[in-house]
């Protein structure tokens, strides 16, 4: 369903990136199917674009990489959350469910008052 | 952190590849053929390439690698063609390596601090009469008390005076050497500390105790360093002094030659103080050191205040109105500072020069690469990224010149040091250190940027146009580049003319005596002889110097090449009048000796004894200013002051004399026989029939056998005196004359090869032009004009820069003004000539191109 698919808002990748590595180190094909199917497919995630993400991230120092073996036993680059990158997801989680609910209280006034 | 920014390429791509992997296995797991999977996992993941790029341009570290793939490409173009380089290279160094020795000659004279505690808070002060002409006179003590108690911008002030003395040798004759009189608030004011033992205390001094701190270089020399020194003796004029410290190796101050200080109260004029301070006697050196945080001009303005009030209290003592307060560093080294900005501005000039010449090869060689450029312009080169490659290939230059240069720096600073006319301050401590290292790099990058800016620029510029004739664009520029040669080359030249005119103007001064074969020794009696056992001795002495074979004459004056004037003088029925006349005692024929003339009136006799009426000769310069139109023989006059002197009777008067250097205007003069006032210490001159340097010997030893106590120093020849008067003006005049030699050859090698340029480029035109009937001369005069017509733009604006400039040298000029029309006559017709020889050589290989050849070519 390719019509349903959107694309992702600016800044929004960073966030999910950070979020799927909460639960432990993973290599990037890894995240990028994590993200594409907990969004069930909403978001198009191009892959290629998401390691330049990570490559950001890697800069900015929130995320942190090692090359591993994966389940399949081949040699993948295995991403893991640091502290910084976590205090980040927290703030950024936050900033976003401000965001979510101002939008959804403006898109949807009886909605949310009700 | 860091091992982030040096992640390999290779490691990113492995990622992708191992990410394309495992989608291809999910997809297989989920069902898609083998065979599409993957297909469909490089979909997803999208524009690999473009995607691997960005992120290489991301990492931050692409900088370092195009830079390093720069250097590496500039590095083979270097050896690939080392004439090349080596001529830039060569250019660069002259210029690189002129600038950083004169630097280091500035870095250690006016730059590097003085090396006492906060320097720059340290002046002299001076009491100063300007409408009589003294500057930098001494202080009387009684200003001096005034001073310190009414000034609030000074945290201290000190005083202290110079005295020669003879020490004593054991074997040989007794050595000459100066010593400081200090109070004991001296050193602690300057901030300095001995090395070994320590310095007199205020009791000391009061009590004029015989202490003596010694210099580390007389500690050296007669202790051999050894610390047991302490507590023993040095023998001073035949007086004992005990040894109570050393001071540092560095310390020199107050004179350059200071071997001992002593406590200021041991000093005769302290003694006499009494009867003779007067506000008006000033004998004494005065140094104060500032409080923190006040402005130079704000001590400078309440010392002119204190100068008025004392003016206003003590009007019948005749103080000097004026107090002039000169900062230590200024005054160390103010006379040089003109002199050296001088240098360096003609060395920088060169420089520019130097860089112009290689900005030109670059630009050449930029014709030459064209293909090369317009085929990495092709591949996707952005213009900026060509403009990085060149100025990185003129950095390389620019690197080795800068590293051949800094070689030749030392070499040319020892050189510097050893030529150098003596009385520079602190130019033997000029070396290579880590400030003249970072001017060198700088230097350097900057040369690399003048250098390569324009072919940066240029290449960016013209290939943006079409491949056809990029170099008639190009050619424009290395037009503005030798025309700019030109006119800095004259502004040089110029600047060195005007120098050289100086310098030759003054050897045609005439000195007013002859200085050929004369010989001057300086004898120092020293104390404890009676006036009359003076002027015993040197009669004696000039009377067996005179027997010596070889000698004509033989006389005695108290300074033959140097005198100050007297502060007052009184002509008879006049108030006494400022400043007064030069005033010399002389012994034996001295007017016949020297070769002076004598105009009118007679010499001294044996008649003009100690009892006889006071006499004097003058010279013309004193009749003139003081009898205008009269006739100044039995006129009379005499010395005001504390021990005024008796009227003195003109005998005779006598022909001027330069006594105070050739380059000053001649002062009024007296000079009087010794047999009237005698002195200690006189300069003998000889005049020989012989080379006097020959018979120098013979007459020291005549005149050591006639009494073994005495000091002789200062045996010279009086033109190798004249020469030390002159040796600086030659020195600086043949510095700029060399920087504008090497720029004028620079100019010529610059010209020479854009000429030679343009007729390489033009051969076609010009074979053509010869086929359709053109002479050997029409083609000579096609280059010739061409080269001259950039070489006179280039003429004219130097003179105009150069008439700009000129009068900054004004105060080291002597005869000739800054727009001297001889000067500014030759120096474009020296560079017009030059700039014809250069044309020269490719006009005559146009004029010989052969037609057929040349249309065949194409």
């Amino acid at each position: 369903m390719p019509s349903q698919r959107t694309e992702l808002l600016q800044g929004t990748l960073d966030l999910l990136i950070l979020r799927t590595l909460v639960l432990g180190s993973r290599h990037g094909q890894g995240i990028a199917r994590s993200i594409q199917q907990q969004s069930e497919d909403v978001f198009l995630v191009d892959h290629g674009s998401l390691y330049l993400a990570l490559q950001r991230l890697e800069t900015k120092g929130w995320v942190k990489a090692e090359w591993g073996i994966s389940e399949n036993n081949r040699r993948a680059r295995f991403y893991t959350l640091t502290a910084k990158g976590r205090n980040q997801l927290t703030h950024k989680t936050d900033q976003w469910r401000r965001v979510a609910n101002a939008i959804a209280r403006i898109l949807a006034p009886g909605e949310a008052e009700g | 952190m860091f091992w982030r920014k040096k992640r390999p390429w290779s490691d990113f791509a492995e990622e992708v590849q191992s990410h394309l992997a495992h989608e291809a296995d999910q997809l297989q797991e989920m069902g898609v053929a083998p065979a599409n999977a993957g297909t469909t996992a490089r979909r997803a993941f999208g524009n690999a390439t473009s995607i691997q790029e960005e992120v290489y341009r991301r990492s931050r570290f692409w900088i370092w690698d195009q830079l390093s793939r720069d250097f590496r490409h500039a590095m083979r173009l270097f050896w690939r063609r080392p004439g090349f380089s080596a001529v830039v290279v060569l250019t660069l160094a002259l210029g690189i390596g002129a600038n950083s020795a004169i630097f280091s000659v500035i870095n250690a004279v006016l730059l590097r601090p003085l090396p006492y505690f906060a320097p720059e808070r340290l002046a002299m002060l001076w009491s100063e009469d300007s409408a009589h002409g003294l500057r930098e006179g001494h202080v009387s003590l009684l200003n001096l008390a005034d001073w310190k108690s009414r000034s609030h911008t000074f945290e201290d002030m000190t005083v202290f005076i110079g005295q020669t003395f003879l020490l004593g040798n054991n074997d040989g004759p007794p050595e000459r050497m100066r010593s400081a009189r200090v109070p004991a608030n001296f050193f602690p004011l300057l901030g300095v500390e001995p090395i070994v033992g320590r310095i007199f205390t205020a009791d000391e001094e009061r009590r004029r105790e015989a202490v003596a701190v010694l210099s580390y270089g007389l500690w050296q020399r007669r202790f051999g360093g050894s610390p047991n020194v302490l507590g023993s003796d040095i023998v001073k004029d035949g007086r004992k002094s005990r040894i109570i410290g050393v001071m540092p190796a560095s310390f020199h101050f107050p004179f350059p030659d200071t071997e001992v200080w002593e406590p200021i109260t041991t000093h005769p004029y302290w003694a006499a103080r009494d009867r003779t301070n007067q506000r008006s006697a000033s004998n004494w050196y005065v140094l104060g050191r500032i409080r923190v945080g006040v402005k130079w001009k704000e001590v400078q303005s309440e010392m002119s205040g204190i100068a008025h009030q004392l003016e206003a209290e003590y009007s019948e003592n005749r103080t000097r109105p004026e107090i002039s307060v000169v900062p230590l560093p200024t005054q160390t080294t103010g006379r040089v500072q003109l002199s050296l900005a001088v240098l360096f501005g003609s060395v920088f000039l060169m420089l520019l020069i130097a860089c112009i010449n290689v900005a030109n090869l670059l630009l050449a060689r930029g014709s030459a690469r064209e293909r090369e450029f317009s085929v990495r312009r092709a591949l996707g080169a952005g213009r900026g990224r060509l403009a990085a490659q060149l100025l990185t290939e003129s950095l390389v230059l620019s690197a080795a010149g800068g590293a051949l240069g800094l070689a030749l720096a030392a070499a040319a600073l020892k050189a510097l040091i050893a030529f150098a006319p003596p009385g520079i301050p602190r130019l033997a401590e000029a070396r290579i250190d880590p400030q003249v290292l970072l001017f060198t790099l700088a230097v350097s990058l900057f040369s690399a940027i003048v250098s390569g800016l324009w072919p940066a620029m240029r290449n960016g510029t013209a290939l943006a146009r079409s491949r056809q004739w990029t170099t008639v664009a190009n050619r424009g520029v290395r037009n503005m580049l030798v025309i700019g040669e030109f006119s800095i080359a004259l502004v040089l030249l110029a600047g060195a003319g005007l120098m050289l005119r100086s310098f030759l103007l003054l050897q045609t001064v005439d000195p007013g005596f002859n200085p050929e074969k004369l010989l001057s020794m300086r004898i120092d009696l020293h104390v404890g002889r009676t006036a009359a056992q003076e002027v015993a001795y040197f009669r004696d002495a000039i009377e067996r110097v005179r027997t010596i074979p070889g000698v004509l004459s033989a006389a005695a004056i108290s300074g033959f090449l140097w005198s100050d004037p007297e502060d007052r003088v009184q002509i008879e029925g006049r108030a006494p009048q400022q400043p007064g006349p030069c005033d010399d005692l002389i012994a034996g024929p001295f007017f016949e000796t020297a070769g002076i003339p004598l105009e009118k009136g007679r010499f001294f006799s044996d008649q003009d004894g100690p009892n006889a009426p006071a006499v004097a000769i003058i010279n013309e310069t004193m009749a003139k200013t003081y009898w205008p139109g009269e006739d100044a023989i039995g006129k009379r006059f005499r010395f005001p002051g504390g021990e005024s002197s008796p009227w003195t009777t003109v005998v005779g008067v006598t022909g001027d004399m330069h006594r105070q250097g050739l380059e000053r205007q001649v002062v009024p003069q007296v000079f009087r026989p010794d047999a009237q006032q005698s002195e200690d210490m006189l300069e003998v001159i000889v005049r020989t029939s012989v080379d006097p340097g020959a018979i120098a010997a013979t007459v020291e030893s005549e005149i050591q056998s006639l009494d073994k106590s005495v000091a002789k120093f200062r045996v010279t020849t009086v033109e190798q005196q004249l020469g030390q008067q002159t040796a600086e003006r030659r020195f600086q005049t043949s510095l700029i004359g060399l920087f504008s030699l090497v720029a004028l050859l620079l100019s010529a090698i610059g010209i020479y090869g854009l000429m030679h340029f343009f007729v390489v480029q033009r051969t076609n035109e010009i074979g053509v032009r010869m086929a359709l009937g053109a002479r050997y001369g029409n083609v000579l005069g096609l280059v010739l004009r061409q080269g001259m017509l950039l070489a006179g733009v280039g003429v004219l604006a130097g003179i105009l820069g150069a008439l700009a400039l000129t009068h900054l040298l004004s105060t080291l000029l002597f005869g000739v003004t800054p727009t001297d029309p001889v000067t500014f006559a030759t120096a474009p017709a020296i560079l017009l000539g030059v700039a014809v020889l250069a044309c020269w050589i490719p006009a005559r290989r146009a004029a010989g191109i052969d037609p057929v050849r040349a249309l065949r070519q194409d």
